[in-house]
């Protein structure tokens, strides 16, 4: 059982190390909204 | 040192010590006793009985640096057995006594005390005194009798001189006597330590010398109760148990005397009398099985006792219940008692059991007066792998230190070729198969515990999260205009940018609308926001609903320049409110290291259950049971 557990703590702390090098959180709001292009108008907005 | 020749057959007579006032002449055994220039003859001296001491008149040793000789014995005799009191002579011409009595070496010298002590009538064991700063307690009272004796002695003395005396021990090896011989009421007082027989840096032992006439031979003699051939193949034995009938006899004198009978069946020892073997780097041989029972509840529960010597003579046993062994050996010292509980080597013993132990049978040798039946009161103290057990008798209070061993560990040691029975159930001192395992699991998760903390504070301090830039925004109901932010570049693909706005509305709500657009590549991310607080107080109970803060994250972001446009909705009531805005690329969540050590956690306190559910079968079967809840089930 402590060799199972060593195994499931290295993976979990490994999980753990990449989950705060790429900032995610179990309990992150997400936007779910998918990319648009911007319409010329808006470009022109955005580009000024 | 005085020569002089002896009355009776001229021989010359040393006396090396000025204390000597008594010397045994070595050619014809005279008692002299010294009256000025002149010896005095008492009479013959006793042979000394053959007790396989490594010692000898004439052996040398080193105590503290000072030398010293062995000048001279006597041999005590008391009800359980024989000890010797060796004679000695230190080179800065003082004189002391060593002890040597069941593989165990006291060195003492005389004291003389300003403390009153008690008349001999008055002591009983326990009894606590302090003797020269030392905390003693008395743990023998002992009626012994001088058998025989050699060289040159301090005092007169002679066979059937009755010297009784007690001991007493303290906790750190010390070790005294009060000896009225002389006086009952006033007695003289020896105080020591009890030392280790390598320590003493030994010459001219016995074994390097021939041996003397006396040396034991195995003694042949049939039982008189059921005539089966026995012999005493080791000196110094007072009783022997007759294998197949279990009649006990007395081997002290020429013809073997019929002490008791036995009615009990006689089972055979698992280890045969006379194994030899070599366990935990003690060589040891099996001289005598002692079969002892305790009733509880009306039931005997009964285990072996294997007497067995070890190196320089000394006393070891063997004891097996259930298929459960211990190798004890008795200790040296007092060992101080608290309620429930004992320290000794500063290891806490917890009290187990206490209960009245009985002879029911014995085979073999035994190097003291067996009696069956004999009972006596066993309190059990225990810090798995090791139990102390304290034995005490009306005159006697004895503690063992046992330590447990594997059957495998047995039959390794005797090479016996078939393997022992497996131990049934949990014994007192049986260390517990899950600790070991419970500890590395809790050290693997402190372990992932610090390796996580560690990871999350250095990403947190350099890690590529952290807040790009914070804006004070102001929303004004007559105000259409979307806010737009400064541009801010993200690197690479797959970035999560996280945007939050702290406001101080109460009462209030405010919608935002916003757009974030990477000017790069033209794509935009829209989400909508309702900040929304309000509180108040009902009834005198006062509410809360809402927060004054939001936060989002945008993932999967790619590189390039970035431009957020906030557009927002209020109620067209509301006065002009305010908030700051921050936009930062997501770091190290404190949620994460709190649910990876809630992850981790119940590997620990599984096996920590499952530890003391050990302890549970364990204590079930001690005085002072565990009370559970529930039922702990099986491990």
């Amino acid at each position: 059982m402590a060799r199972l557990y060593a195994i499931i703590g290295m993976l979990a702390v490994s999980v753990l190390a990449w989950a705060d090098y790429r900032g995610v959180g179990l309990f992150d709001d997400m936007a779910h909204s998918q990319p648009n292009r911007l319409n010329p108008s808006q470009r022109s907005t955005f580009h000024k | 040192m005085k020569v002089a020749r002896c009355p009776s057959c001229g021989a010359p007579v040393e006396f090396k010590s000025v204390v000597s006032v008594l010397a045994v002449c070595d050619y014809c055994q005279s008692t002299l006793v010294r009256r000025g220039e002149e010896l005095e003859n008492l009479g013959k001296m006793a042979e000394l009985i053959e007790d396989r001491s490594p010692l000898q008149r004439g052996a040398e040793g080193s105590w503290q640096g000072v030398h010293f000789g062995l000048i001279g014995r006597i041999q005590l005799k008391y009800e359980q057995g024989l000890w010797n009191e060796w004679h000695l002579l230190y080179d800065n011409g003082k004189s002391g006594w060593l002890s040597e009595a069941g593989g165990e070496y006291v060195l003492s010298v005389p004291l003389r005390v300003t403390e009153a002590l008690p008349p001999l009538a008055d002591i009983a064991l326990g009894q606590k005194y302090a003797i020269s700063g030392r905390n003693f307690a008395v743990t023998n009272i002992l009626n012994a009798e001088c058998v025989a004796g050699e060289g040159e002695l301090p005092f007169k003395v002679g066979a059937g001189y009755p010297a009784p005396v007690v001991d007493l021990r303290d906790e750190q090896g010390g070790f005294a006597t009060f000896d009225y011989s002389d006086d009952p009421e006033r007695p003289l007082v020896f105080v020591g330590d009890s030392v280790d027989f390598k320590s003493l840096a030994w010459a001219n032992l016995r074994e390097k010398i021939p041996l003397p006439e006396a040396t034991v031979k195995a003694r042949a003699f049939n039982c008189p109760s059921c005539g089966s051939p026995l012999a005493v193949a080791h000196g110094n034995i007072e009783t022997v148990g007759c294998r197949s009938c279990g009649a006990v006899l007395d081997t002290t004198h020429e013809t073997v005397r019929l002490l008791a009978r036995v009615s009990a069946q006689i089972e055979q020892p698992r280890l045969p009398l006379g194994s030899k073997g070599k366990l935990r780097d003690e060589s040891i041989e099996v001289i005598g099985f002692m079969r002892r029972c305790m009733s509880a509840d009306g039931v005997d529960y009964c285990w072996d006792e294997y007497v067995c010597l070890g190196a320089d003579n000394k006393l070891l046993w063997l004891t097996q219940y259930d298929g459960h062994w211990n190798l004890a050996r008795v200790l040296p010292r007092a060992v101080l008692t608290t309620v429930g509980s004992v320290t000794y080597e500063k290891q806490e013993f917890k009290h187990f059991q206490g209960y009245t132990a009985r002879v029911a049978y014995v085979i073999g040798e035994f190097p003291w007066r067996v009696r069956l039946d004999e009972t006596a009161r066993v309190d059990d103290y225990v810090a798995p792998p090791r139990m102390l057990s304290r034995e005490t008798t009306d005159n006697e209070e004895t503690w063992t230190l046992s330590e447990y061993v594997a059957p495998e560990e047995i039959a390794a040691a005797f090479a016996l070729a078939e393997a022992l029975p497996k131990p049934v159930g949990v014994y007192a001192n049986q260390p517990n198969p899950l600790e070991e395992r419970h500890r590395r699991v809790c050290r693997r998760f402190w372990q992932f515990g610090l390796a996580a903390v560690v990871i999350h504070l250095v990403l947190l301090i350099v890690g590529p999260g952290g807040t790009l830039f914070k804006q004070q925004l102001n929303f004004d109901p007559q105000d259409d205009e979307p806010k737009l932010t400064g541009e801010f570049k993200l690197a690479g693909d797959g970035n999560r940018l996280e945007i939050a706005h702290r406001t101080g509305i109460t009462n209030n709500w405010l919608g935002l609308n916003l757009t974030l657009v990477n000017k790069d590549t033209g794509q935009s991310w829209q989400e909508s926001r309702e900040i929304a607080r309000y509180e108040g107080v009902d009834d005198g109970e006062s509410w809360s609903e809402g927060s004054r803060d939001d936060e989002i994250v945008f993932g999967d972001l790619p590189a390039g320049t970035y431009v957020l446009a906030i557009d927002h909705d209020m109620d067209a009531k509301s006065g002009r409110l305010s908030a700051e805005l921050s936009v930062a690329r997501a770091g190290p969540r404190w949620s994460s290291l709190i649910l990876l050590l809630l992850a981790l956690a119940p590997f620990p306190l599984w096996t920590r259950v499952r530890r003391g559910s050990f302890e549970v079968r364990r204590w079930a079967e001690s005085d002072h049971p565990i009370v559970t809840s529930g039922d702990d089930g099986d491990d």
